[in-house]
């Protein structure tokens, strides 16, 4: 069982490493935060916005290098991800 | 793929330079698009720096911009690895990690990553190719005993299992239909990594995370059934740390006045 192969389509997943490990950190003050929601706001569902089959509202926005992206400028030859996530400095 | 937050260009620049990142990180600095989406996260209180922060998740769509999938999670720590999201939608795989022949079968396992951090949703897979005209049964069998994959790390929790659909299959013989897998099967399972302080007491000698468990079934072929087997797997990973650096302050979130 030592002979570890490491293949190469793990290319998506160790692009999005390091926003990963952005998401999974300071988990102490998310547990608290998230404690104290809890007591208020207990059993407040999710939202998860446009429906599966639904278009994409349409938008734009600025990436990091100041580009003004939208959905056609985003997607590829095979559609796109779009992945919302809490922020990159927290 | 583009990743959208709240933050703003200089953020983002700063992020993507600090962690190489080439992928779209898109700015939406006043939540306009997360409000679009109606995925604004109503927790937060207005004066609090994190508002506008979405609901975390991700929509797969196609070249029409028509929503394929989505994945939120209740749990925002907890999200779907990426490449589980491939696998789930394309049939993609992690890295190998290991290739086992063991009895009426081969097993291959794979992961969504070779590094993993505290508190990191991973996806483990087991890839099974059984050998012709064997046979293992399904969960839920009666009588025999079902193919099962069972992880025992101290230092993490485990999601259940996703076993596929199994086909049935009539034995004539003995006049029985049962669930059985042929061929090949993949089955999942994803794992949270425990914290730091849980993990690093754990690690080898190499600074590794290593999962173990094992797999058990009875194989069977149209003549006869073999003796159970149980088949240890395993999984190592490197460890890193949280990565706790962040953007120089000047350029950091601030609480709306």
């Amino acid at each position: 069982m030592s002979n570890v192969i490491y293949a190469t389509e793990a290319h998506v997943e160790r692009q999005a490493g390091p926003l990963l490990t952005r998401l999974s950190a300071r988990l102490l003050p998310v547990l608290i935060f998230f404690s104290a929601c809890a007591v208020t706001s207990a059993q407040q569902a999710i939202k998860t916005g446009p429906e599966v089959g639904s278009t994409l509202p349409a938008f734009e926005a600025p990436d990091q290098n100041g580009r003004v992206q939208n959905l056609q400028t985003i997607l590829g030859p095979k559609g796109a991800l779009l992945v919302f996530y809490r922020s990159a400095d927290w | 793929m583009a990743a959208i937050s709240y933050d703003s260009v200089a953020e983002l620049k700063n992020f993507a330079d600090r962690k190489h990142i080439t992928y779209l990180l898109c700015s939406d600095s006043d939540s306009k698009i997360i409000r679009t989406f109606g995925i604004l996260n109503e927790t937060i209180p207005a004066d609090s720096m994190a508002y506008g922060i979405p609901y975390p998740g991700t929509y797969l769509v196609d070249t029409n911009g028509k929503v394929v999938a989505k994945f939120f999670e209740d749990d925002l720590k907890e999200r779907t690895p990426p490449m589980e999201i491939l696998e789930r939608v394309g049939g993609a795989r992690g890295s190998t990690q290991a290739t086992v022949e063991a009895k009426q079968l081969r097993l291959s396992s794979s992961a969504s990553t070779n590094v993993v951090h505290p508190n990191q949703r991973v996806a483990l897979f087991l890839d099974i190719d059984l050998m012709p005209k064997m046979h293992v049964y399904a969960q839920g069998v009666q009588g025999y005993i079902p193919i099962q994959w069972h992880m025992t790390e101290t230092a993490a929790r485990f999601y259940p299992v996703r076993y596929p659909a199994p086909e049935m299959l009539r034995l004539e013989v003995i006049k029985e239909t049962v669930p059985v897998y042929r061929g090949h099967i993949r089955l999942g399972e994803d794992v949270v990594i425990g914290t730091e302080a849980q993990v690093k007491p754990r690690l080898n000698d190499h600074g590794e995370m290593v999962l173990e468990g094992s797999l058990h079934y009875q194989a069977c072929d149209d003549r006869k059934c073999y003796i159970p087997e149980t088949v240890p797997v395993k999984w190592t990973f490197k460890f890193e740390p949280l990565d706790l650096e962040r953007v120089p302050a000047e350029i950091r979130h601030k609480p709306k006045p």
